[in-house]
């Protein structure tokens, strides 16, 4: 039993072919890291698993379901997406924002329900993002910002969660908050998680999965992160990669880096 | 004060003013006739202010949420450049009316109808659907309309161009009924667009965000922008094209209520309303017997308003 | 609506200033003419035959219709002008513009005033002066002004009606709409003092648009409409039904009054201005045939 799977997945826009027969499974409660170079697809490639993109070749399932037969409050009942930025130009409370996150659950003039304000409350306890419920999310810093994207993902209480670089251009403390947030995700509230990442430490940290993405192919196959090769690293990133252990016996990697 | 108490007050001091406005304005001695300016002349025309006005701002609503844009407005998609077009041939030709309708607004009403199926088709040769296309094709259409008016009016001789001149500018003024009529079935049709205030509220954040949430952003765009296009041409055919109203409306609503278009949407729909009969009343008193042509009214009313809008949100 | 445009020529001429009054040569030869106004005055001075040019509006008397045209009252072509090689040009002050242009290539301008009707023969004598017609010009300036005081003279001392000069209005719409009248300072507000009337609307703009409660708080006691040629078929009488609680129309005072000459302040004016007195004092003239 597979939660979602990809077959060949292939992605042309006019001339240029972004995806070239990328194809993978993951089993529920898996966590699937697609790491690779900038431009490598990887953005293209999650927004392809998510039904925002329709590829030109190859299918999607969700389930027993091809994603292209879900309608789109179904697909959202499956899978949540939380994108790399978001457009946070109308001023609506975080509060607001996560209401909507209700949606594909909700008939278009029906109030929130009990199940709804469960599901709100356990993305704001899990987040710890009350304190922010009445900001507006126009005056959110950048690491905030996440926070409540990721929180509102989370109340829409989709099995499956996406998320677009989570941890880029953030301190390192939020970049620690996002990344024990999404363990409590998959530990304590059963998320399967796809992320894309070229921060090879974040998956690491996340354990599972991992795949490559290199030109729009699949230049590293599904891999233990345990299993992860430094040779493999290199060649996805044509850099040489170096790696040590701190003091709990995780395992770090760093490119090395010649003056 | 919460906000939901402020939209109440919102409609109240909207209905107030509708109700008070028939009775600004020179007053007639003789009794019958005050009765008939009253109820056959000046009730009518309040209530086609009104009409006017709460569909020109709920569509402006609409579209400054599809398009994510403050300065957006309901005839960014080149509506009002085509409605004059229409006007402006009819006035030249001399068409005739159909189905009892006279032909400069149906004329108008076609011309609008047009400018936005170009519109649509333009948005959809681009590979993927963004309002932005979209916006950036109204606003050439428009031109493009704008274009072809000025070239009418400067072939018609100069009394069709005076007359074409004047239906730019934008009237309410009404010999009875007839606008408020012709108005009327075209609200229904803008309080439709606003009932889907979830899906505007997640149209607003994006295309992306909404399809992520399960909304079909392209099908939801269709739908709305059908019916706020539909109402706009509408209201354009009958009265001119009255600028403004549609873009200082819903900013001033949003001050009062907050973005959520559940509330925003009434809020958006009274004091649209309410500023038009408030500029109405103004453009029938201020040198009565004469007229001052409302579109001058809320020009002059908006302009310096878009100004400060435009500051505040620079600061 | 084509009266309309030439009340728009009137009404600007209200603020110009006459600059250049003054002849720069002595002949006048060929003659072109930039207003309808100046064309028939030229006719009434016996210079129709020197007419080499005039407007598209310039369609009475008959004979100026033959004549090339040389563009619009706003918008006459330079080019079709010294296509015409005319010596000199007739226009209004504020055509000063093109008539700089013609001055640069040696041609005469000279700025008849139209303002009101007291300019009519002004303008007559200063063609006199520039054509050496200073005879014809004197003759025709006594007459006009002559009928204008023998016309004064029939409403002298009678009581002044509140008459609404209405000069253009919605052709499309139901009743009565967007509905342009003569106010302060137009030439048609002078008609109608002169006419031995009021006129109902006291606005200080020359045409402004009336709304619909604003034609029943001037309460006129009589409305005469005027209407170009063309759009003649178009008005009624009828149309102004709908506001039978205004004297006028209570009392059938509407009348419509069709012909271009309405709207133009030139020779025929004491014909128009009879008409008018008919209309306002109709029990005191005798009926003309």
């Amino acid at each position: 039993m597979t939660m979602l799977s990809a077959r060949g997945i292939t992605l042309s826009i006019g001339a240029a072919t972004i995806l070239t027969d990328v194809s993978f499974d993951l089993p529920p409660g898996g966590i699937l890291s697609v790491i690779g170079p900038n431009g490598a697809g990887k953005s293209t490639l999650l927004k392809c698993l998510a039904g925002l993109l329709t590829p030109t070749g190859g299918a999607v399932r969700v389930g027993d379901s091809p994603l292209e037969t879900l309608s789109g409050r179904d697909r959202a009942r499956r899978i949540a997406v939380v994108p790399q930025e978001a457009l946070f130009t109308v001023p609506f409370t975080v509060a607001e924002f996560l209401e909507l996150a209700r949606y594909p659950h909700r008939g278009s003039f029906s109030p929130l329900t009990a199940a709804d304000r469960a599901a709100l409350d356990r993305a704001v306890a899990v987040t710890g993002i009350a304190p922010l419920l009445e900001r507006t999310v126009t005056t959110l810093s950048g690491g905030e910002k996440r926070l409540a994207l990721i929180a509102a993902a989370l109340a829409q209480e989709s099995p499956l969660l996406l998320l677009d670089e989570p941890t880029a251009a953030l301190d390192p403390a939020h970049r620690a908050a996002i990344l024990r947030l999404l363990k409590k995700a998959h530990d304590e509230l059963d998320r399967t998680i796809v992320l894309v990442t070229h921060e090879v430490n974040d998956a690491l940290f996340l354990g599972g999965t991992v795949i490559g993405l290199k030109k729009g192919r699949i230049a590293l196959p599904a891999t233990a992160t345990d299993e992860l090769e430094l040779a493999a690293l290199g060649a996805l990133f044509d850099i040489p990669f170096t790696h040590w252990h701190d003091e709990t016996g995780r395992r770090l990697v760093a490119p090395e880096v010649t003056p | 004060m919460s906000r939901t108490v402020r939209l109440i007050l919102i409609a109240l001091v909207a209905l107030i003013l509708c109700a008070v406005a028939p009775f600004i304005g020179p007053s007639f001695a003789d009794d019958e006739t005050m009765r008939r300016v009253l109820y056959t002349l000046r009730l009518p025309r309040a209530g086609a202010a009104f009409a006017a006005g709460a569909i020109l701002a709920l569509c402006g609503m609409v579209f400054q949420s599809l398009f994510r844009n403050d300065l957006a407005s309901p005839y960014t998609l080149g509506v009002s450049g085509g409605a004059s077009f229409g006007a402006a041939v009819a006035i030249l030709l001399g068409l005739p009316g159909l189905f009892g309708i006279p032909g400069v607004p149906l004329a108008a009403f076609c011309g609008a109808l047009v400018s936005v199926a170009v519109v649509w088709r333009l948005s959809l040769v681009s590979y993927r659907f963004g309002s932005q296309t979209m916006l950036l094709a109204g606003v050439a259409v428009g031109f493009f309309f704008s274009g072809l008016t000025v070239l009418v009016q400067y072939l018609a001789d100069y009394s069709h161009s005076y007359r074409i001149l004047h239906w730019l500018m934008g009237s309410l003024d009404s010999a009875g009924s007839g606008e408020l009529l012709k108005l009327a079935p075209f609200v229904p049709v803008v309080c439709l667009a606003a009932l889907f205030h979830r899906e505007l509220d997640l149209m607003s954040l994006g295309e992306e965000t909404s399809a992520a949430r399960g909304l079909d952003p392209k099908k939801m765009s269709l739908i709305l922008f059908a019916l706020t296009s539909l109402a706009v041409a509408g209201v354009v055919a009958v009265t001119g094209p009255i600028g403004f109203v549609g873009l200082m409306a819903p900013h001033i609503a949003r001050m009062l209520v907050g973005p959520s278009h559940r509330l925003l949407g009434p809020a958006t729909f009274f004091t649209g309303g309410a500023l038009l009969v408030l500029c109405d009343t103004c453009a029938r008193i201020l040198i009565a017997p004469a007229e001052i042509p409302v579109g001058v009214i809320t020009a002059l009313l908006g302009g310096p308003f878009f100004l400060w809008l435009l500051l505040r949100r620079d600061r | 609506m084509k009266g309309l445009f030439l009340f728009v020529s009137v009404v600007l001429c209200l603020g110009c200033t006459r600059t250049d009054m003054q002849p720069k040569t002595a002949t006048c030869g060929r003659i072109v003419s930039l207003a309808p106004s100046i064309t028939e005055t030229l006719f009434e001075l016996g210079l129709g035959s020197h007419l080499v040019g005039v407007t598209r509006y310039c369609s009475w008397p008959l004979e100026a219709a033959k004549i090339p045209k040389i563009g619009g009252w706003h918008d006459p072509s330079l080019e079709a002008i010294l296509g015409v090689r005319p010596d000199t040009v007739f226009h209004l002050p504020e055509q000063s513009d093109i008539a700089e242009k013609l001055r640069a290539v040696d041609i005469a301008t000279i700025a008849l005033p139209a303002k009101e009707l007291g300019d009519v023969a002004a303008s007559a004598r200063l063609i006199g002066g520039q054509c050496g017609v200073e005879k014809e010009a004197d003759a025709f300036a006594i007459s006009f002004d002559t009928a204008l005081t023998q016309v004064a003279e029939k409403s002298a001392g009678k009581e002044r009606p509140k008459v609404l000069v209405a000069v253009g209005r919605d052709r499309d719409a139901t009743g009565i709409k967007g509905l342009f009248v003569a106010g302060k300072g137009s030439f048609h507000d002078e008609l109608i003092t002169r006419a031995g009337g009021l006129n109902a609307c006291a606005v200080g703009i020359p045409y402004p648009r009336i709304s619909a409660e604003g034609l029943l708080a001037m309460n006129p006691d009589i409305i005469i409409e005027f209407v170009s040629e063309d759009e003649a078929k178009n008005a009624s009488t009828a149309d102004w039904k709908g506001f039978d609680t205004v004297g006028a129309v209570k009392s059938g005072r509407v009348h419509i009054v069709t012909g271009d000459r309405s709207f133009i302040p030139g020779p025929r004016a004491p014909l128009l201005l009879e008409e008018l007195v008919r209309l306002i004092h109709p029990d005191d003239v005798e009926v003309r045939p």
